[in-house]
């Protein structure tokens, strides 16, 4: 996973396009953008305008409103700090110290990536309930932690401990061994020169982490829903209530709601931005990765023992409970019934369906967004022209909104209240509550995903060797297929799993967009959400453990992918 | 002697960066460390410095080994290659840090502060951050910080490698001048010759991993001890320097 888009400054002067293809690749790229993104996009102004200033102020101030934002705002805050604090101690642990079961941990990182957020949500929910193997124990000590603020700051954390820690993770890599040296040399023990002399190095990174965690925990809906338990005024998250009042069509008001969503996410990336500016300066100081020595040996043998003993604990036991207790949750409530009662869940004729829609959407979303990444990938890494960086921004928007809001600029383009509505209605053409709906709103969750992943690889290697060989004659189809695509094999394959782990799992977007109907457009993601609604929880726990099987699947492809890719670069 | 060297032995994956290095340096003088690139120049100050552990042998500091004293307690300043200033701290936190370590009071710490500052002649720089600084300045800002903890051994790992020719000439007769008037041990590492027989009383020569000679810089031009030496000191040089000096 990469954070934020980096654009390399190049400037060139003279304006010369030595590689052939750029109408091509900019035609493709902007055009995707605008009919899959930007257009959709559009329609929450559009729908914003329909409400008068003191109308929207009115709704987004109403209590129950004003309530939400508090609780989303106050636990995702909570949950991005503890992200911050267990974060830098898996990275920690990840760099400089070997155990046994390393790698698995390392993989393990993603999961809540690769995990469907629903199926994330109802074994949080049981493993926290007052029954619930951990719950329990708390409930025992008269603490609540399921269907109360805990509870929704809890799953918050499941979904943004990754991004901490892999914006730390390779900088600590990185990280001069000679500021400890030099630490060391001026007596100072671990632990100063960790607050002291480390610690500062790892603030940019770590912010950059906090802030994506913070932005995911604000929009995030599939794992939160389920364990928030939606008391009004209580646990009721903001995009919730988008949800709501999308149920009875109250699209001006979903809209007034999501209106302040975006603009609080903005203004965070904004700060946080500006602040990582502010502290690169300061990196002028002394180059990193100077010294490449290979780890010193006194810090191996001696003192810091314990120390380290505890760490690997503190990490261990963090991701036992966040990740492992989950999983094995799902398995064992699957199973609680007998083998037959699994397998009859698995095999519902509604399973089957979903299984199929679901394997379309991801299908559809992967084909869709890898074809945009590299097209898009190209063309800002290879060529200049004026608006790279905006574009690069909005490619990277629906990374960044939440799903509900996704499903919202859908349900505004093409329901029946929508701006394309009366057309669409007028030619017979169902997009929202039909399978094309599904279609767009999981291509649009996961578009940048594969762009993400190509575009520092190819920024890395540069347009030397295609000037080279366009100034040899080549044309643009032999340029790109032997030497662009050979640099950017691994990070497309990379690219690639990540898209079909975030697919296949959608919930937010897709359930405001689907409208439930079972056997036409239910995903398992979905399914598994009607299922556990019903009370039918064995059967929602098969349809999860599918799910997670399909998303270990995947974390252990990335992980080989993540390997083998290092070795051939 | 101050400090010696006695059989060291140090091997990476089996590579042996030091062989049988065995050396003795007397108190108060200025060694030089000088050789070619891959020499185990680098090697041998950081295992004086404790930063990495010999596979055999003695490093006996006043008489007494060290070998099993951490880097951070034997009481030696080291400025490295890419001085490693703090990004994040003002000038003047830098040379503060390892006073702060000692539990020196405040008011100790701002005076030896100001102290050291006034010897660099940055005086009202103390506020800055290192991405404020020229390359010679941050230069002597990590020897004031090496300094300010008073050791009693200096080491510096090619102490003026990142600063360009010409200030590197007036840093080295700085450098010289600060060590003699601080009256510290000091031993820095270069493979600029030139810059060794300016600056040095002794002049410990290495060649892959092994000690060729040890001497004055008169020693070693007049008498070199083995065919390396020989080969790899340019005496004419060495004469030149001498005349243009006296
Ligand atoms: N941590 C390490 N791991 C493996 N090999 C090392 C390590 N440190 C040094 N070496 C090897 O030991 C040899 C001596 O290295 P050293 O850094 O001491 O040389 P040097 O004389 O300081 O060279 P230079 O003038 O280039 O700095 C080199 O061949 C180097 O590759
Ligand atoms: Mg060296």
């Amino acid at each position: 996973m990469q954070q934020g888009i980096g654009i390399v400054k190049r400037k060139n002067p003279h304006g010369v396009r030595v590689i052939p293809g750029f109408g091509l690749t900019f035609g493709v790229s902007v055009t995707m953008l605008a009919c899959l993104v930007l257009i959709p996009l559009a329609s929450i102004v559009w729908s914003a305008g329909r409400l008068s200033f003191s109308e929207f102020i009115q709704v987004v101030t109403s209590r129950q409103i004003m309530s939400g934002y508090q609780v989303s705002l106050s636990c995702a805050f909570w949950a991005a700090l503890v992200n911050v604090i267990f974060g830098i101690i898996l990275a920690w642990v990840l760099v400089r110290y070997e155990f046994p079961g390393k790698r698995i941990l390392d993989g393990m990182i993603e999961l809540p990536f690769a995990l469907p957020t629903a199926v994330a949500g109802i074994a949080l929910t049981t493993l926290y309930s007052d029954q619930g193997w951990v719950g329990a124990l708390f409930a025992k000590a008269g603490i609540k932690i399921a269907y109360t603020k805990a509870g929704i700051t809890i799953a918050m954390i499941f979904v943004g401990i990754p991004f901490v820690v892999r914006s730390v993770q390779p900088v600590l890599e990185k990280l001069d061994r000679g500021y400890e040296e030099a630490a060391m040399m001026l007596g100072a023990g671990r632990i100063r020169t960790f607050f002291k002399v480390i610690l500062p190095e790892l603030y940019p990174a770590a912010l950059a982490g906090f802030g994506l965690a913070f932005a995911r925990g604000i929009g995030e809906y599939g794992s939160v829903v389920f364990i928030a338990g939606n008391i009004p005024f209580k646990t009721q998250i903001a995009p919730l209530l988008i949800m709501s009042k999308l149920e009875q069509f109250k699209y001006a008001d979903a809209t007034a709601i999501a209106v302040v969503l975006l603009i609080i996410s903005f203004l965070l990336m904004l700060l946080i931005n500006s602040i990582q500016i502010y502290m690169q300066r300061f990196h002028e100081g002394g180059e990193n990765g100077a010294s490449l020595k290979k780890i010193v040996e006194p810090y191996q043998k001696d003192s810091h023992r314990p120390l380290k003993g505890v760490l690997i604990a503190a990490a261990v036991i963090f991701m036992v409970v966040m990740m492992v207790l989950p999983l094995l949750l799902v398995l064992s409530s699957a199973l609680k019934e007998g083998w037959d009662a699994y397998v009859r869940a698995v095999l519902d004729e509604y399973t089957i369906k979903a299984l199929k829609l679901t394997v379309l959407a991801t299908g559809s979303a992967v084909v869709v967004n890898t074809i945009f990444g590299i097209f898009a990938a190209v063309l800002i890494s290879k060529y200049y022209f004026p608006g790279r960086q905006l574009l690069a921004a909005l490619i990277d928007i629906p990374f960044s909104i939440s799903p509900v809001i996704a499903g919202l600029v859908f349900s505004l383009t093409f329901g029946n209240l929508g701006w394309m509505g009366g057309f669409l209605q007028a030619h017979n053409i169902k997009i929202v509550f039909a399978v094309p709906g599904v279609l767009l709103a999981t291509i649009f969750v996961t578009f940048p995903f594969v762009f993400r992943e190509l575009l520092p690889v190819l920024q890395a290697q540069g347009k030397d060797e295609e000037e080279a060989a366009a100034l040899m004659g080549a044309g643009k189809w032999k340029i790109f297929s032997r030497i662009t695509f050979p640099h950017m094999r691994w990070a497309l394959l990379y690219g690639i799993v990540l898209c079909t782990a975030r697919a296949m799992g959608e919930f937010g977007a897709v359930s405001v967009i689907s409208g439930h109907l079972r056997g036409v457009t239910n995903t398992l993601p979905l399914h598994v959400e009607i299922l556990y609604n019903e009370f039918n929880t064995v059967a929602a726990f098969a349809v999860s453990s599918l799910l997670v099987i399909m998303a270990v699947i995947l974390l252990i492809l990335r992980s080989v992918i993540v390997a083998v890719g290092s070795k051939n670069v | 002697m101050y400090i010696e060297m006695k059989d060291i032995n140090k091997t990476f994956d089996g590579f042996h960066a030091s062989q049988d290095v065995s050396f003795g340096i007397e108190k108060g003088h200025l060694a030089a460390l000088l050789g070619p690139s891959g020499s185990g120049k680098t090697t041998i100050l950081r295992m004086i410095a404790g930063l990495d552990i010999p596979d055999s042998g003695d490093i006996l500091i006043e008489d007494k080994r060290v070998n099993d004293i951490p880097g951070s307690k034997r009481g030696i300043g080291f400025v490295f290659q890419n001085y490693a200033l703090f990004r994040y701290m003002t000038v003047a936190d830098n040379i503060a840090f390892g006073l702060e370590i000692q539990k020196k009071s405040k008011k100790e710490i701002r005076e030896r502060v100001d102290e050291l500052l006034e010897l660099i002649s940055m005086k009202d720089l103390g506020k800055r951050y290192p991405h404020q600084l020229s390359g010679g300045q941050r230069q002597r800002v990590a020897f004031a910080r090496a300094l300010a903890p008073n050791p009693h051994l200096l080491l510096l790992d090619e102490p003026f490698a990142a600063i360009d020719a010409k200030v590197r000439r007036e840093l080295r007769s700085w450098l010289k001048e600060m060590i003699g008037r601080v009256g510290v041990t000091s031993i820095f590492v270069t493979h600029d010759q030139e810059e060794a027989m300016e600056v040095a009383d002794t002049i410990i020569v290495t060649n892959q991993g092994r000690v060729e000679q040890i001497g004055s810089p008169e020693e070693i031009c007049r008498h070199p001890a083995t065919s390396f030496v020989q080969d790899f000191i340019d005496r004419e040089r060495y004469e030149a320097l001498r005349i243009k000096k006296q």
